[in-house]
């Protein structure tokens, strides 16, 4: 986490957000949830360990500490060690062509920086490698006894489906509760979805204002409500409260007709996959320099969720299900047929009033890369000029965030917009 | 045809509706009266510019998550089986509704002589009309809409009359192969939308078969189907499955 926040540091050099005092808040959320294994560590507390963010809600319900490893490695490849860990898991692997972010992730369960968990969940998804680091984890030596649970995504989403992956949530809830010694009661995973629905809603709002020519809302704040709401206080009042103030503010600016502050919005553009680790070096500049506006990336993309039905135990189950296969980014577009990935694309596109579209093809999304001439065709036919980057989101040894800049700024200008 | 029989089931259907007493009204666009005109001056924006509706500012909402929500457009060759000009309204209109969110079905038939030279994929965009009626947004998504009314729309008598009119104005306006428009809304209850999620699906299906000869026109190889269902391969994927979930389960089993 030091780490973290010393090369963060470093980078926001130049770099002005909007709303920094909620930026500060939302940093809260994760030291809090840092100090919380810290504390179950030390307490020896149930920790689970995540490879995926289905169900966060029974964290958060049942009042145990949590980790995500995505997260976990965004951060670790943020920070100096990132390359190093990089090169170390690519090692380990044999293999450079792997998801930086993966071949971060086996360096860091050789370089032991994960935190012990007490109990150890992988999933069948979002990807093949993820599940490859799944496997890693379950095989590694100093953890061979920790209780672990896969939960197993169906690929198709029809009813029969959703009916089994329900089965499967409730087997994982059944899991934590036997390796916790927590029992959840009924009445309780119902008041944390309900607090989580209205975080849904909330993240809806925010992203309607999107629409708004000028955009009030800046390019992280999409993808930081995601990280709020599903991964760092989901179902929690607090989050509730954090993404009612952001909404707010938003609201405001949007009721004066103002756009980002310092920021004269010339076109409108989006960055359709995850944002890179070095992203602050980019948006603000294109933001800045040529009055590019980014409206909305993969996990900033609020199809929008499925409300959790909170009426049957069965509902509840069935739409926590749902949201997770069929609405949480990449496993919704990465788990689906090519049409899930051209159809969101274009929705946005008419939707938002987007002039330009970038598929940043990271090299680790091979899906994507396959992908990429499909999705060209759709947008040439609706009439929005697209291009690829062909970068890696997670190591900027790649493709520096400058060459990103100079091949954004070339497709910007052959487009017609600066 | 492939969506004949689909429309004949929905007119059926509609038809039990009005037989078990619920209420069912019927406009014809063609023939507007001067108040309506009156209206449709001033709900329909030509100047089409995304709309925002605040909660705040929200009379109700159409469709959202909690609510359920299905939009689908069909096509035929057939005229005679559509009721060209036609909106009819299953339960509360705009004004009528006393709950913060309705169910929201919208079902759109379009026939035309000329219409299979069209791609449906275009034909299926007609459906999503946000920023064309003052203080009604469409939150569009793929397979559902959820849309929006404000309070100063539903006091000044924004109607399904009028957005209806409005879809049916602009797939005429907009598409020449387009001769004929029906549309139907439905607000009673997600039950009385399980036919309408049934169609949606042998839709989703024809889409999909769609796209895939799209491609194929286009020059992509596809050895594979579009859809899991009819895949020549799903044998073989539901046998690796199969035996992915024995593996799982049994790991999982220890620890149970």
């Amino acid at each position: 986490m030091e780490q973290y926040h010393k090369k963060k540091e470093k980078n926001v050099d130049g770099y002005i957000e909007s709303f920094p005092e909620l930026k500060e808040e939302l940093n809260r959320f994760i030291d809090d949830k840092a100090k919380r294994i810290l504390k179950a560590l030390k307490d020896g507390g149930p920790i689970l360990g995540g490879m995926n963010e289905t169900m966060p809600e029974v964290s958060t319900a049942l009042g145990i500490a949590s980790w995500f490893i995505a997260k976990i490695q965004g951060k670790v490849v943020a920070s100096d060690q990132g390359p190093d860990m990089i090169d170390r898991g690519g090692e380990m692997v044999d293999s450079n062509f792997m998801c930086s972010l993966i071949r971060a992730g086996f360096g860091m369960i050789e370089a032991e920086m994960l935190p012990r968990p007490s109990m150890l969940m992988a999933a069948t998804s979002p990807c093949d490698a993820n599940v490859m680091l799944g496997q890693a984890l379950f095989d590694y030596e100093p953890w061979k006894n920790i209780p672990r649970f896969i939960v197993d995504v169906p690929y198709e989403k029809t009813e029969e489906h959703m009916e089994y992956f329900a089965e499967q949530q409730r087997k994982l809830l059944a899991f934590i509760e036997k390796n916790s010694g927590k029992k959840l009661s009924l009445e309780r995973l119902k008041e944390v979805a309900e607090e989580s629905n209205k975080e849904f809603q909330l993240m809806q709002e925010l992203q309607d204002l999107k629409k708004a020519v000028p955009c009030p809302v800046q390019w992280n704040w999409g993808s930081d409500a995601y990280y709020v709401a599903r991964l760092l206080a989901p179902g929690d009042p607090e989050g509730t409260r954090f993404l009612e103030k952001l909404l707010h503010v938003h609201e405001e600016r949007y009721k004066k007709g103002l756009g980002v502050e310092g920021v004269e919005e010339k076109f409108r553009y989006i960055w359709f996959d995850v944002l890179p680790v070095f992203k602050n070096k980019i948006f603000y500049r294109v933001e800045q320099e040529f009055g590019g506006a980014m409206i909305m990336d993969l996990y900033a993309y609020n199809p929008p969720w499925t409300i959790i039905d909170t009426s049957t135990e069965e509902s509840m189950f069935r739409s926590f299900a749902r949201r997770y296969a069929a609405d949480n980014p990449m496993t919704r577009q990465a788990m689906a047929t090519m049409n899930m990935y051209t159809e969101d694309i274009k929705r946005i596109v008419q939707d938002f009033n987007i002039e330009a579209v970038i598929l940043p093809v990271h090299r680790g999304h091979k899906d994507v890369n396959a992908s990429s001439k499909i999705i060209r065709d759709m947008c040439k036919k609706i009439g929005v000029p697209f291009t690829t980057i062909g970068c890696d989101m997670f190591d900027e040894r790649y493709m520096s965030s400058e060459q990103i800049i100079d091949k954004m700024v070339l497709f910007f200008q052959s487009a017609g917009l600066i | 045809m492939e969506f004949d029989s689909n429309i004949l089931e929905i007119h059926n259907y509609i038809h039990a509706l009005s037989l078990k007493g619920v209420k069912i009204r019927k406009y014809n666009s063609s023939t507007t009266k001067k108040m309506l005109k009156e209206k449709l001056d001033y709900f329909v924006n030509y100047a089409q510019s995304p709309s925002i509706i605040l909660r705040d500012d929200t009379h109700v909402d159409l469709g959202d998550s909690q609510s359920g929500s299905c939009s689908i457009v069909i096509k035929t060759k057939t005229l005679p089986i559509i009721n060209d000009g036609r909106i009819t309204l299953v339960g509360p209109d705009i004004v009528e509704s006393t709950r913060k969110s309705l169910p929201f079905g919208q079902i759109m038939i379009v026939g035309g002589e000329k219409i299979d030279e069209l791609d449906y994929e275009y034909i299926y965009d007609i459906q999503y009309i946000d920023g064309w009626i003052r203080g009604y947004m469409v939150r569009s998504m793929y397979k559902n809409m959820w849309c929006r009314v404000n309070k100063d729309a539903a006091q000044k008598g924004l109607c399904f009359e009028i957005i209806g009119k409005t879809l049916i104005d602009l797939a005429k306006t907009n598409i020449n192969e387009i001769e004929s428009v029906e549309v139907i809304f439905i607000t009673t209850d997600q039950s009385d939308m399980q036919l309408l999620y049934n169609i949606d699906l042998s839709i989703e299906k024809f889409l999909k078969e769609n796209r895939k000869n799209q491609l194929k026109n286009d020059g992509y190889e596809i050895d594979c189907g579009f859809d899991c269902q009819t895949c020549v391969d799903k044998e073989t994927c539901d046998r690796i499955r199969e035996a992915w979930k024995d593996k799982i389960q049994k790991q999982n089993s220890d620890y149970q």
